[in-house]
């Protein structure tokens, strides 16, 4: 399996070479939308230190600089698998590697490693954006506390990939089931602004999103300098939505595999 | 055991039917539809090491048959055996004795070269990175790829992009192969050469063919056996000579001609 994933990444990066100005867009990208947050930061930081932002150092760039960068985490393993099949199926692609002694759930995490793996280059290329562009302070930073809470939070929204994956590869159609999760996550979960601004109703509902506990954890380990047993709660919680959400993935689409073979869908143009 | 050693046949196929799921008007989805027949009870044996042409008209259910002896498709009824291996009991041994050179050019990664598309494949197959360049470099010989092997897919020629296809149903080595109109495309030189090395790969290398045409000729002068297959029903089977008796000492081309007019004909009184 490991020299089949192997071949996945491989091929990936070498499709990535082709796309020349992928990189420079990107930083591009990071560049323009850090620098709207930023003159917002700017606002806030003329009126004094909210009291919302205080337990989070109360800088509201550094505060939402994370949010974005580490929200990127979930967007990418939630969207994914839904992106491989429909990728491999548009170029005709899927039944081709389907053919070969390869399980669909190699053909999944293949295309999944490379994504995360630069995911993880786009998250060091916000923070080195809003770092060296911005001022963004990290001195306190415990970066080693950032590893737990990135695979944790890869693990789940795979899993939560996985279901949107199986939608897609039994409906033929793109699965909105990751947009909607994403947006609503990312409300929810407070990248943009402190949870605390919630009513009480909606405060109860952001503590069923993980990626509450992930912008959570990220912000304190990662602005205050939290060692690991700080965030353990967030650890914790991410651990168990993990626990259920990919073992639940895997099976689904493991199922909606065997149907989409079953009623000829796995190709574009039956 | 899995292997059963009564079988003789390389393939043998048993009363096989399909059908496609018809998707039912979006404003009365509890309307039910009548599914869509593909194949129906279809039955024939092919021997080891021999050629089988399956030939009709367009829609008659050829493409559809070889994705299920391919493991991409699950017949609904009847069943499959492939060198005494069960199609759906042992899909996964069967991956490694069948390779299918699907008649489409959209199979391959459009920005990589034919060596990178080639690669990713074998390492699917399993096959060292020494024992893959060895390969790509001995099929590119005998389908003179070699000039295009550096080359990016979305720069090559229809045809070559076929004879690529073809290339790499042979990386893995299968006893059976599976090919969906292999000369289509070609031009008259490379369908020549392209027919002769089918036939070595039948009577000097022992493996099985089962190739779809639309061209009677060539199905004469590959195949050892010829099946006519209309509307999902093998309509007639045999060899050339058997199938000329059958039609009272006529053309392939007449009796191809009355098979489906018969039903065509038959169609229309319903």
């Amino acid at each position: 399996m490991f020299g089949k994933l192997w071949a996945f990444y491989k091929r990936d990066f070498q499709i990535h070479l082709t796309y020349r100005f992928g990189f420079f867009f990107g930083l591009a990208h990071a560049f323009v939308s850090l620098l709207l947050f930023f003159f917002i930061g700017k606002l806030f930081g003329t009126i004094g230190t909210h009291p919302y932002l205080a337990p989070y150092g109360g800088d509201y760039f550094r505060f939402v600089l994370l949010g974005i960068a580490f929200s990127n985490v979930m967007s990418t393993s939630l969207g994914s698998l839904n992106q491989t099949i429909s990728f491999e199926r548009g170029h005709g692609t899927l039944e081709a590697i389907l053919l070969t002694p390869t399980s669909f759930l190699t053909v999944a995490l293949g295309r999944a490693l490379w994504d995360i793996s630069l995911v993880i280059v786009k998250v060091a290329m916000y923070l080195a954006v809003g770092a060296w562009f911005f001022g963004a302070d990290f001195s306190q930073a415990n970066w080693i506390a950032a590893l737990p809470i990135v695979l944790l939070t890869v693990t789940t929204f795979l899993g939560l990939g996985m279901i949107s994956a199986g939608f897609v590869l039994l409906t033929r159609e793109a699965s909105p089931i990751d947009l909607v999760l994403a947006w609503a996550s990312r409300f929810l979960a407070g990248v943009y602004f402190p949870v605390a601004v919630f009513p009480e109703w909606l405060s109860r509902l952001s503590m069923w999103v993980p990626l509450t506990y992930t912008v959570d954890a990220v912000r304190k380990s990662l602005i205050l300098g939290a060692p690991l047993d700080a965030i353990g709660r967030e650890l914790m919680m991410l651990l168990g939505f993990s626990t259920l959400f990919f073992p639940a993935g895997l099976l689904f689409l493991h199922w909606a595999f065997d149907r989409a073979r079953s009623r000829g869908s796995l190709a574009f143009d039956v | 055991m899995h292997h059963s050693t009564s079988r003789t046949s390389a393939i043998e196929i048993r009363q096989v039917s399909k059908w496609f799921p018809r998707r039912g008007p979006l404003c009365t989805p509890w309307k039910r539809t009548s599914p869509i027949p593909a194949l129906t009870q279809v039955s024939f044996e092919v021997p080891p090491g021999s050629i089988f042409a399956l030939t009709g008209p367009n829609g008659a259910g050829k493409t559809t048959l070889l994705r299920i002896l391919a493991t991409l498709l699950v017949p609904d009824e009847g069943e499959v055996w492939i060198e005494g291996y069960h199609h759906q009991r042992h899909s996964d041994r069967i991956r490694r004795l069948v390779s299918f050179a699907m008649g489409r050019e959209r199979s391959f990664y459009w920005r990589l070269t034919c060596r990178q598309n080639l690669e990713f494949f074998a390492a699917l197959y399993e096959l060292s990175a020494r024992k893959a360049q060895t390969k790509i470099h001995e099929l590119a010989r005998i389908f003179g790829l070699e000039a295009a092997l550096d080359r990016p897919y979305e720069q090559l020629s229809t045809g070559t992009r076929q004879r690529l296809g073809l290339a790499r149903s042979f990386l893995n080595g299968a006893a059976v192969l599976l090919a969906d109109e292999p000369t289509r495309s070609l031009d008259p030189l490379s369908k020549q050469h392209l027919k002769t090395l089918m036939r070595t790969v039948s009577r000097e290398w022992g493996k099985t063919i089962v190739l779809t045409t639309h061209d009677l000729h060539e199905a004469e002068e590959l195949a050892d056996t010829i099946g006519i297959l209309h509307r999902g029903q093998l309509r007639a089977v045999g060899t050339a000579n058997e199938l000329r008796s059958l039609n009272g000492g006529g053309s392939l081309e007449s009796l191809f001609g009355h098979l489906c007019e018969e039903e065509a004909s038959a169609a229309d009184v319903r």
